[in-house]
């Protein structure tokens, strides 16, 4: 299968300083050689459980129709009218980078992002809190953070985050996928790592327009050694 | 009449259009509903109406309900304006004045009750009205929709009131007064847009059927009905 390659180039007009070698922002598919049966369960393994969790205000509320009590990673899942179509479809635990990933660096900490709404009232938040309301989120400059998505709606929600790149976590330490847009499957989890090397304030949010005015955050990319 | 009702359409319409621009996750809105616009097949042929408007934003928004009947150029309606807000994901509590109309009188009833979405999507109003005199009333009706296709649904609906005493000037007796019992099946061709056809049931009770015979009127009916369904 005929790879896809995002040059840095070519990249997003919104996105920041990159601080990538041309050759390793590469993002490959691969379809025929990957080792991995469809279907088969793909679980991102967490190297460190022990990661200090970020704390951020939760708001429950008539806002806020259900929250997922025990929430799976689905990466291996084509999603809702995809399934058991009776072709193979690819999904994000088929995407490898094409270039080796081992030695990029581990997250220090991590940051839990509830994706929250009422379909019916048409309300959408992160963590119960819509974006008018809420503060900013603060990442430090230098960091590797690890950023988990739990969806806790009916709906996909692909999470957008600017000025900083999207390494998805596939469960292959050495072939993580670079993305700009993590979708985050109805009910399920997701987990992606940052490489917070762009100061400033960025925007992250959902990419559905009609779900972006209230799931939609600032960024606050911290320097420490500024503060 | 025809004017005023341009002159509203415009004034909706407007504040609608800020949610397209994205200005805000919680633009202030204007949805006006009629779920009723119909003919009945009785001697009179009755039209009648059921009319939701609300305007607000997520938290609080007034809710102006009407529903009534016109029965040879007599109109009777009852009317209510309520202050609405959420207190669970799929209910709103409503506090508010009701206001009914016959051809003869009119009343005024302090309301407080509840509009959501019951377990199984059961479309629900309950509301208590407490009356000029003191009298205590209670209004409820409970919608369903069966989605035949993507586009033909029908709305099984039941409505019942009942009241802790007469009021004459009303028709309006004490104790179970009324129960009315409807299936309507409607064709939207487009979804703001569904002409329909059905049948609807109704029946009054206790005193309220005694002041119906001494008009001179039944008590209970059933009758096929044509109409339309509209909203924007």
């Amino acid at each position: 299968m005929h790879g896809m390659k995002m040059g840095g180039g070519q990249g997003h007009a919104m996105h920041g300083k990159m601080n990538m070698q041309p050759d390793m922002d590469g993002m490959k598919m691969h379809g025929m050689n990957h080792d991995m049966m469809q279907g088969e369960k793909v679980i991102p393994m967490d190297m460190n459980p022990d990661l200090p969790k970020v704390k951020l205000p939760i708001k429950k509320g008539p806002h806020t129709t259900m929250w997922v009590e025990n929430p799976q990673y689905r990466l291996e899942d084509p999603g809702v009218g995809l399934r058991n179509n009776g072709r193979r479809v690819l999904t994000y635990a088929d995407l490898k980078n094409y270039h080796p990933t081992a030695h990029w660096p581990k997250p220090t900490r991590e940051m839990i992002l509830h994706l929250t709404g009422n379909m019916s009232r048409y309300m959408w938040s992160i963590n119960g809190i819509p974006y008018e309301e809420a503060d900013p989120l603060e990442f430090i400059y230098g960091e590797r953070l690890r950023i988990t998505f739990i969806n806790n709606t009916m709906m996909n929600h692909p999470m957008h985050l600017h000025g900083m790149w999207s390494d998805l976590e596939t469960g292959d330490e050495n072939h993580i996928p670079r993305k700009h847009t993590i979708i985050v499957q109805p009910g399920s989890k997701i987990s992606m790592r940052v490489t917070v090397d762009a100061p400033g304030r960025w925007v992250f949010h959902c990419h559905l327009l009609y779900h972006m005015g209230g799931m939609f955050r600032e960024v606050t990319v911290v320097d420490m050694k500024k503060v | 009449m025809k004017i005023k009702t341009l002159a509203l359409s415009v004034l909706l319409i407007a504040p609608a259009s800020s949610v397209w621009a994205m200005k805000t996750a919680d633009p202030f809105l204007v949805t006006f509903t009629a779920d009723k616009l119909e003919v009945w097949n009785d001697a009179e042929t009755t039209r009648k109406w059921e009319v939701d408007v609300w305007a607000g934003k997520d938290w609080h928004k007034l809710w102006l309900y009407s529903e009534g009947e016109v029965i040879d150029g007599k109109s009777e309606s009852e009317n209510m304006l309520v202050y609405s807000m959420p207190v669970d994901p799929y209910w709103d509590f409503q506090i508010g004045l009701a206001h009914d109309i016959t051809p003869e009188a009119s009343y005024n009833w302090a309301a407080v009750g509840f509009n959501g979405l019951a377990p199984y999507y059961f479309e629900t109003q309950a509301h208590l009205l407490v009356g000029e005199k003191g009298e205590v009333g209670m209004r409820a009706s409970f919608e369903y929709e069966v989605m035949l296709t993507q586009f033909l649904v029908l709305t099984p609906e039941v409505e019942a009131s009942a009241y802790s005493e007469d009021i004459p000037e009303m028709g309006i007796g004490s104790g179970l007064s009324s129960i009315t019992a409807g299936m309507r099946l409607r064709y939207e061709i487009k979804r703001e847009f569904a002409p329909y056809i059905g049948v609807q049931w109704s029946q009054v009770y206790g005193n309220t059927a005694d002041y119906r015979r001494a008009e001179g009127e039944g008590t209970g009916d059933t009758n096929l009905v044509a109409g339309v369904r509209i909203w924007f």
